[in-house]
């Protein structure tokens, strides 16, 4: 029975080694021999701490006389303390073993036992694992940044960066809502400028967004950070203004707009003039949704369009 | 269940038993560690189990990594270090010489690799033999360890209950760590049965009748 036990431990696929009261190693089993390079008839009787001077740091010392004199077990991590064992001839570079020391008794004397597993390869594919989840964090942040992208080019403008069409939708829907909440008023106004055909077919497209460009920038200065100005596409422009006490506050910000659009835009050494055509709804006077408004608005520019130009109405029921 | 004067006895033993497993931490990882107890209380099992009495914040239900030493002979029961698991990661980290910062969003639990356990599992291993070989010096007997076993798991609010059910009662250490300028908080909880809680007890009177004299 003592002989199978004895064999059984040589084949225990781990290193199993047996110390007395002295370190002494009492008991070496064949996966050391192999593992090691050192045979039985080398190890047993010597002291281990002497033979492998990795086992003589303190932690391990600490955890045989834990083990010895107040019946201790210990674990110690390949994590934390690398190497106990140094295996014959590895070429692999850093070696990492796990080492469990437990105490031992038989026939009143007492012993230790270690284990000691090789994790040198688990260690090596939880690196590769820990590199692998880094690249997926850092491809899923990629992602998110492109989404992120995608979401803003979706709802904005690529010239100009102000939202779009389908954004303006949106923002106005939101502040109806919050206008008929709150019983206030709000006004839409459609902005169209004017000549603009004329600096296109005259300088070119690349001139026309230019302009355009810098026709966004000026009215954004305008604006309040509650109001939205957007592009509805060419030379057309939509604009919210929310919280408005009555047509007057609409009106004055149109006149600014007006007045700013007269100064010149310069650009190629050239100075362009540009004016514009406003034509401005309310709510809830002369409609309660999105797509009304915006159509009434449309059509009080137009007929700003229709007569003298640079300049803004409202809409009544007349047009 | 302690009165004030035991409670003042049992908190400055335990935290002369952590300093010993602190000091030992330290030297093991090459880093300054404390370990302090600000708070012990000692609780019958039956008042948790019927909801008298609160159990630690730490347990609030969610993802906890525990891990837990059994031991015997005079001094009988079973011994649990618990950590919230950011703190739990954390602390490896800190031990590991990893990046400190974890990702945002505490909806998401840190991701745990085997050799992160191996880690907690050392750690407690060091701490929990420290406090139980301790208590079994007090009480001048034997004690005999098993090595932890460490596990991540998710709690809810009636497994937390479930998950003391071992022993007659609770002597609970709430535990601060600090490593490497981060603090990091835990729970030593020892489940007991009834003879080692007199033991106990009396061994702490027997110190403080010392102390009158």
């Amino acid at each position: 029975m003592f002989k199978l036990a004895y064999l059984a431990l040589d084949k225990v696929n781990q290193g199993i080694i047996i110390l007395d009261k002295d370190l002494k190693i009492f008991f070496w089993n064949a996966w050391l021999e192999q593992y090691t390079g050192k045979s039985q008839d080398e190890t047993i009787g010597q002291k281990l701490p002497q033979l492998f001077p990795d086992l003589s740091r303190k932690p391990c010392l600490d955890a045989f006389q834990g083990a010895l004199f107040h019946q201790q077990s210990r674990f110690l991590s390949g994590a934390l303390h690398h190497c106990f064992i140094a295996p014959a001839g590895d070429i692999r570079k850093d070696v990492r073993q796990n080492l469990l020391v437990e105490p031992l008794y038989c026939d009143d004397e007492e012993y230790i036992l270690l284990q000691i597993s090789d994790l040198t390869g688990h260690y090596s594919r939880v690196k590769q694992l820990k590199h692998m989840i880094k690249e997926i964090d850092n491809e899923y942040e990629q992602v998110r940044a492109a989404e992120k992208i995608n979401r803003f080019k979706a709802f904005h403008d690529a010239l100009t960066g102000l939202p779009n069409r389908y954004l303006f939708y949106d923002r106005l829907d939101n502040a109806i809502s919050m206008a008929q909440r709150n019983k206030e008023m709000l006004a839409v106004a459609f902005l169209d400028l004017d000549g603009f055909k004329e600096v296109n077919d005259s300088y070119g497209h690349e001139a026309g967004d230019l302009l355009l460009q810098a026709v966004a920038e000026r009215l954004r200065e305008l604006l309040r950070e509650s109001d939205t100005l957007a592009r509805l596409g060419g030379d057309e422009f939509l604009l919210i203004f929310p919280q408005i006490k009555g047509e007057a506050d609409a009106a004055t910000i149109a006149e600014k707009i007006l007045a700013a659009l007269a100064y010149p835009f310069m650009f190629w050494g050239l100075e362009i003039y540009l004016t514009a055509s406003i034509g401005i709804s309310l709510y809830p006077k002369d409609a309660k949704d999105s797509r009304n408004l915006i159509n009434k608005a449309d059509l009080a520019m137009y007929q700003v369009k229709n007569s003298e130009k640079n300049d803004y109405h409202f809409y009544n029921s007349s047009i | 269940m302690l009165n004030p004067l035991q409670k003042d006895v049992l908190t400055e033993l335990v935290n002369v038993y952590v300093g010993y497993a602190a000091n030992l931490l330290s030297e093991m990882v090459g880093l300054r560690i404390l370990l302090s107890v600000p708070r012990v209380e000692l609780i019958p099992e039956a008042e948790m189990e019927q909801g008298g009495l609160p159990l630690p914040e730490i347990f609030s239900p969610g993802h906890i990594v525990s891990s837990y030493i059994s031991f015997g002979q005079d001094f009988r029961g079973k011994a649990f270090l618990v950590f919230p698991v950011q703190q739990a990661k954390l602390l490896v980290n800190a031990c590991t010489g990893e990046q400190l910062l974890l990702e945002e969003g505490d909806a998401v639990p840190p991701r745990f690799l085997d050799t992160d356990f191996d880690v907690l599992k050392e750690i407690s291993n060091l701490i929990l033999n420290a406090v139980i070989g301790e208590f079994g010096n007090l009480l001048e007997t034997r004690v005999v360890f098993t090595v932890p076993e460490v596990e991540l798991i998710d709690v809810t609010e009636s497994d937390q209950r479930l998950f003391l059910k071992d022993g007659v009662y609770i002597l609970i250490l709430h535990t601060t760590f600090t490593v490497a300028e981060i603090q990091v908080q835990g729970v030593i909880m020892i489940a007991l049965n009834l003879n080692s809680v007199s033991c106990l007890l009396q061994k702490i009177d027997a110190l403080l009748e010392g102390q009158d004299v």
